[in-house]
């Protein structure tokens, strides 16, 4: 019985580690708030109304939080896959700028009916962001090349080029602050009418269980995970590190791809990209927060996307009482420092039994 | 611009000022990876040192004191990311990119928070490092510091007992530990000594080139720095030359960007990506070759 108590002690620390990071987090980012002189209560108050409310008076706060969650799910699973492949791939946000310019593209292409245009238009926006992913995998693969460093470079040139081709060569004619929209038939319905609720929600959490289901049980999915703990082992095992490295960063694409599908194609009432891709930013970064709070687990990630949706849903309120949105990065900032301490809830536990002065701790 | 002395002369002062943010941070930054601790939070370093730069700027007027407060939000950083990769066996990538996260939240917060202005704050020219001419041009003295510092920190790194208990730790603190260097103090100051470098060249940013700050005034010059860690092979000396290479890209797309014979061929957002992808060249062609410390990123704990 004990060691049933045991199992299920290991197998919340980690969820423990996650509570105790985001109560840092939230301590710390209430602490900027207070330092700069706005009233805490009620920022929290505004973050709680906008992002959950009262659902069972009025869904829509908790719309606008599922809403962001949909494409951080996707931004976040494809950066905890290339975790689990052993590398830090911070090159979705810039896949995701290039899945908007395929779609954009694919838009612009007239006079072919609607269900190919609009398959077109899906495939397009996959292939730009896996072309981009394909980058850093060769790079890495062929030559080594340290992937932090390139994949953020990566970004930055993503960002010029599709900045640029987007408002020289697609801008909307009649709102100078868009791009050209996407077809109506192309559009990711509405999940909530009323609501900017689309079926993203849906598609993010069917494709994260398909992830899920490949990453752990089939053997491709366990060869990728064993190269990236064991990278020594793999190989002893015929396992190929560079090949799980080259799949995860292809998969990281391809998720990269429908997430930026869906903020462009699935996000009312713009259905398009905004100048300065002013409502793609972010999302990739964002990612990141979301997969280590996840514990870089799928199904952590589901939590995670949601909590971190609710966190932006309700910097919306925040801004209403006159704080910046960004106050949201410095809750994700903290909570992400202190998820890179392993086992925090046991440190924590020892530091206490420590200053009871109940139990010597040997180093 | 008509006399070509004078334009190559325009473009070596320019590399000169954008060198010094890129050539403090590469700087620091091999000497916490000689020690075995990899700090990828260069860019929010940079950011928050050019943030905290401004308000003890315009509170002291003194930008003296603003370098200064750089210094010492890079110094806590330093020290947190010291202690989190040493004594509490953390992820160094991953507490790193909290860094960057925390400082975009920040710096993007505080502006508003502080001066109540959307997303930059300008000071008057009064309130920024007065420069001295040379050639008729000005140079700020802060090239010059940089310049010093990476002397200075070659020195230290490779001359003294000091600088070889650092690289001991990078390399094998399995010996250093047997010849009695504390290896978790030396890697704490190690990261402490980068992240203060980083936050002096932040404070750079703000305090002297810019005039000011933004949400993006760091942009991109801390990955720059790290990858320049790389292509210098760990070595200050080589990071003066391998941060004026990066400088010079960035100040010829500033130069030559305005130009309308050239915008009517390449347009500006696409020259201002140039930087970055010489980067991806840089470190994909000439890396292979350079070997980094052998326990970089590895937190050490006695067997």
């Amino acid at each position: 019985m004990s060691a049933v108590i045991e199992a299920l002690k290991e197998k919340a620390e980690p969820i423990i580690n996650s509570l105790i990071a985001l109560i840092i987090g939230f301590i710390g980012g209430m602490l900027a708030i207070y330092v700069s002189g706005h009233d805490v209560g009620q920022a929290m108050y505004q973050l709680y109304i906008h992002s959950i409310g009262n659902p069972f008076e009025n869904i829509y706060p908790l719309t606008v939080t599922l809403t962001y969650a949909g494409p951080l799910m996707l931004s976040g699973l494809a950066f905890a896959l290339c975790v689990r492949a052993g590398l830090f791939n911070i090159g979705v946000e810039g896949q995701i700028y290039m899945a908007a310019l395929g779609a954009v593209i694919a838009t612009s292409i007239v006079g072919i009916p609607a269900p190919l245009h609009t398959l077109l238009i899906i495939a397009s926006a996959i292939a730009f962001a896996v072309a981009w992913s394909a980058i850093p995998a060769a790079l890495k693969v062929f030559r080594d090349a340290n992937e932090v460093v390139v994949t953020i470079m990566l970004n930055y040139v993503a960002f010029g080029f599709v900045d640029y081709i987007i408002f020289r060569y697609f801008p909307n004619p009649n709102d100078a602050t868009k791009s050209i929209v996407i077809p109506p038939y192309a559009r990711i319905p509405l999940l909530v009418p009323q609501t900017s609720l689309s079926w993203n929600i849906v598609i993010s959490v069917v494709v994260l269980l398909v992830i899920y289901f490949l990453l752990w049980y089939t053997r491709p999915g366990y060869e990728l995970r064993v190269a990236g703990t064991n990278p020594k082992a793999a190989r002893y095992a015929g396992i190929s590190p560079k090949k799980a490295m080259a799949t995860s960063f292809i998969l990281a694409g391809l998720l990269a791809g429908i997430a930026g599908l869906e903020k462009v194609a699935g996000l009312p009432p713009s259905y398009s990209v905004m100048s300065s891709l002013s409502n793609l930013q972010g999302l990739g970064f964002d990612g990141i927060a979301v997969a280590l709070i996840g514990g870089n687990h799928p199904l952590g990630i589901v939590f995670a996307a949601v909590l971190v949706g609710a966190l932006h849903a309700g910097a919306r309120g925040l801004n209403l009482v006159g704080i910046p949105k960004e106050i949201v990065w410095v809750f994700q900032g903290i909570i992400v420092i202190c998820l890179a301490v392993p086992n925090i809830y046991t440190l924590i536990k020892r530091r206490i039994a420590y200053l009871r002065g109940k139990e010597v701790i040997k180093e | 611009m008509t006399q070509p002395w004078g334009a190559a002369l325009d473009i070596i002062f320019m590399t000169l000022r954008s060198m010094v943010p890129i050539l403090l941070a590469s700087v620091g930054e091999i000497v916490t990876e000689r020690s075995g601790v990899v700090n990828i939070g260069l860019e929010g370093i940079l950011l928050l040192g050019a943030f905290f730069a401004v308000i003890a700027d315009t509170a002291t007027g003194s930008p003296w004191v603003g370098v200064l407060a750089g210094a010492a939000i890079g110094l806590a950083i330093g020290l947190m990311h010291g202690i989190i990769s040493t004594k509490l066996k953390g992820n160094q990538i991953v507490d790193t990119i909290g860094v960057n996260t925390f400082a975009l939240g920040v710096v993007g917060f505080g502006i508003f928070a502080v001066w109540h202005v959307w997303g930059a704050r300008t000071i008057p020219s009064s309130l920024t490092i007065q420069p001295i001419y040379i050639a008729g041009r000005a140079l700020s003295p802060m090239v010059l510091i940089a310049l010093g510092i990476a002397i200075f920190t070659y020195w230290w790194l490779f001359k003294t007992p000091f600088g070889a208990a650092v690289r001991a730790c990078g390399e094998d603190p399995d010996a250093a530990d047997v010849v009695g260097i504390n290896v978790d103090l030396v890697r704490i100051l190690a990261t402490i000594y980068g992240a203060t470098l980083a936050g002096i060249g932040g404070a750079y940013l703000s305090v002297d080139w810019f005039a000011g700050v933004t949400k993006e005034i760091s942009a991109g010059r801390g990955w720059l720095a790290l990858a320049n860690v790389a292509f210098s092979n760990w070595n200050p000396l080589l990071a003066i030359g391998g941060s004026a290479l990066f400088a010079f890209f960035d100040a010829l797309v500033m130069w030559i960007g305005p130009m309308p014979q050239v915008n009517s061929i390449i347009p500006q957002e696409i020259l201002r990506t140039v930087p970055y992808i010489v980067t991806i060249i840089v470190i994909s062609g000439v890396i292979k070759r350079v070997r980094p410390p052998k326990a970089l990123g590895i937190p050490y704990s006695r067997e």
